[in-house]
């Protein structure tokens, strides 16, 4: 039974790293599916599998086994990132990294002009609407700056603007707001939320911070390379 | 195509670009030197021959001494008495004497002696190579110099006894030693030739001249020529010819060797800046992976990418070729020999630059392509 707005649906997912004697399974047996318009919450321990799990949804690596769907599409196939899934990448899929990797040589809007500015100069369009995202993470004021002139936190706004630009269908987030204070980070997990609830996007994000937990449509936990049953 | 980001990355570089480029620059001004010292080798060789060149390559004969390659690669002496016989064989129209000789004239009002090669120059019927503007006049004492002397119009050179005034000045007029060509009229020629014998000997130095001719350049129409050049071959006292033979012997020497020379030695410095530019290329490209993986991971087109990369090179050369352009411009005129480098050197210059730039930024491209995003990304 296929969900209509089921954007993400993984079934069986494995991963191992290292060889022979040292290979160790890191995801076993993973499935799990993202329906469009739904902010979920990835808890678990560390060194548990939640940042390869979400390097695997991303299309950033090969998995050992298991099938990955994005909008219906076949993304992988026996753990194989089929042809062209770097398209279906830079399109579906947006990524919020533990670090914010701005491009030092780029002014904030800019950065978060990226996907943009690959292929031609930025229209006044374009331009605000990335300045629009800029002022929901409460950075209007700071899109002339360049990226070494921004604290960490403001960074990884930046960067979170950055992978909302495209209009992704699913964003990855993998501990976004550790660099941010509890109530930045709160209000950072509210905007998923509400952009998730805005834009039907699927959102998936990890975390440690429980005390945010309320944001979330869902949490998932993992623990050991095993996602458990979804808590209601 | 857009140049906003790769302009925003290289603006954001451009002291190490400018310094990079500059750097770049000067090798090409070596490998361009290279090139151009041999062409002003070769150019200055034939110098002397090509006063007498022809219109048409197959209108002029050398007829020089049996058994040497003269007047330039080997003395050659013939007698004088054969201009004469010269002229008169059938179908020749013209014949000159070409007679040179070395010399070390004083230049009025200074200490310093010039060395000259003083060619006699029949102002009457001069030798087809030369244009009116460098013919020395008809007047008694009246001499054209190559500028390479450096002296104005006026200046009176002397030997003993005789002088002459320079009346006009020409250009790249140089005899294969390097040293500036003084045309001088023929009654004028000999005598400078016996004074500077004379003052020759009286230095312990060999006579620089005498009454005999080295060779004479004979013309005929092209349709006579064959004729000619059969009816001359039979005298056993000379050698006969053709222009483009006498240029040759002329090349064969010292200028050979030397020639391959700095051909080989241009060759090893253009593969050392090829091998400098990628490797700056690679070193660049390679300090921006994670750059680059970023960009991969917000779906950059391989076209993007490898535009970015190119991009970088492209303004690496540009730099490199503009300061190579600069500094020729401002160092081979100063350079003691002639530096001959034309349009088409910097032309080839500036293709083989972006040849290169792009070979080096595939090759980059290529390895930035194959590291992993996530490995960069991730931690
Ligand atoms: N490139 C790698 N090579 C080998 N082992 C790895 C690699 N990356 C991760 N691991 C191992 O895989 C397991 C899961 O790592 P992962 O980074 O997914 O954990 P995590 O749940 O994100 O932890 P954390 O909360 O600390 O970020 C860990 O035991 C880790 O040591
Ligand atoms: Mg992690």
């Amino acid at each position: 039974m296929q969900d209509v707005r089921e954007l993400l649906h993984a079934e069986n997912i494995e991963k191992y790293y290292g060889v022979a004697d040292l290979r160790t399974q890191v995801l076993r047996d993973v499935s799990l599916s993202l329906r469009g318009g739904e902010c979920v919450a990835l808890l678990g321990p560390s060194g548990s599998g939640k940042s390869t799990l979400l390097q695997t949804l991303g299309l950033l690596q090969d998995a050992d086994g298991g099938t990955l769907e994005i909008g219906g599409v076949p993304v992988i196939r026996d753990g194989k990132r089929c042809e062209g899934f770097e398209d279906n990448r830079g399109k579906n899929i947006g990524f919020v990294f533990q670090k914010p990797h701005l491009i030092p040589f780029l002014s904030v809007l800019d950065n978060v002009l990226v996907s943009v500015v690959l292929d031609h100069t930025p229209t006044s369009d374009e331009r605000e609407r990335a300045r629009r995202l800029l002022a929901q993470l409460g950075m209007d004021a700071l899109g002339g700056r360049m990226p070494s002139e921004l604290s960490g936190g403001q960074q990884q706004r930046v960067a979170i603007a950055r992978a909302l630009f495209p209009e992704p269908r699913v964003l990855l987030a993998d501990e976004p707001t550790a660099a941010l204070d509890a109530v930045r980070g709160s209000e950072v997990m509210h905007l998923f939320r509400e952009l998730a609830e805005r834009t039907q996007i699927a959102v998936l994000v990890v975390t440690h911070d429980t005390r945010t937990l309320n944001a979330f449509h869902r949490v998932l936990k993992m623990a050991d390379g095993e996602l458990a049953e979804p808590t209601p | 195509m857009s140049l906003y980001l790769s302009g925003k990355d290289i603006l954001a570089d451009g002291t190490r670009v400018l310094v990079t480029g500059f750097g770049l620059g000067l090798l090409f001004t070596v490998v361009l030197a290279m090139g151009g010292i041999y062409r002003g080798m070769v150019e200055d060789a034939v110098a002397q021959a090509a006063v007498y060149a022809p219109h048409a390559p197959d209108e002029a004969l050398w007829v020089v001494e049996a058994d040497t390659h003269g007047p330039f690669a080997a003395p050659s002496r013939i007698d004088p008495s054969w201009g004469d016989r010269l002229a008169g064989v059938p179908g020749v129209k013209s014949v000159h004497a070409a007679r040179s000789a070395a010399l070390t004239l004083h230049v009025e009002g200074r200490l310093q002696p010039l060395l000259v090669v003083a060619l006699a120059i029949d102002a009457n019927a001069p030798p087809s190579g030369l244009q009116t503007s460098e013919l020395p006049g008809i007047r008694a004492g009246d001499a054209t110099l190559d500028r390479s002397a450096n002296l104005p119009v006026g200046t009176r050179l002397s030997v003993g006894s005789e002088e002459v005034v320079v009346r006009q000045l020409a250009a790249g007029r140089l005899a294969p030693s390097g040293d500036p060509l003084l045309f001088v009229g023929d009654a004028d020629f000999r005598k400078l030739a016996r004074a500077g014998n004379a003052a020759s000997l009286r230095d312990r130095r060999p006579p620089t001249a005498n009454d005999t001719v080295p060779a004479f350049v004979v013309t005929a129409s092209s349709s006579d020529l064959p004729r000619v050049e059969a009816a001359l071959r039979k005298r056993p006292a000379l050698r006969v010819a053709r222009h483009a033979e006498q240029q040759a012997w002329m090349l064969e020497g010292a200028v050979e060797k030397a020639r391959k020379q700095i051909g080989l030695f241009r060759t090893i410095l253009a593969i050392v800046s090829a091998v400098i530019l990628t490797l700056i290329v690679l070193q660049m490209v390679g300090s921006q992976q994670k750059e680059i993986a970023l960009f991969r991971l917000m779906g950059a087109r391989k076209i993007a990418l490898f535009r970015f990369v190119f991009l970088k090179a492209a303004a690496l050369v540009s730099v490199g070729a503009t300061v190579a352009w600069g500094a020729s411009q401002v160092a081979f005129p100063r350079f003691p020999r002639r530096v001959i480098v034309g349009t088409e050197d910097y032309i080839l210059l500036v293709v083989a630059a972006f040849l290169l730039a792009a070979f080096a930024s595939a090759l980059a491209y290529r390895s930035a392509l194959r590291v992993e995003a996530s490995t960069l990304l991730a931690t």
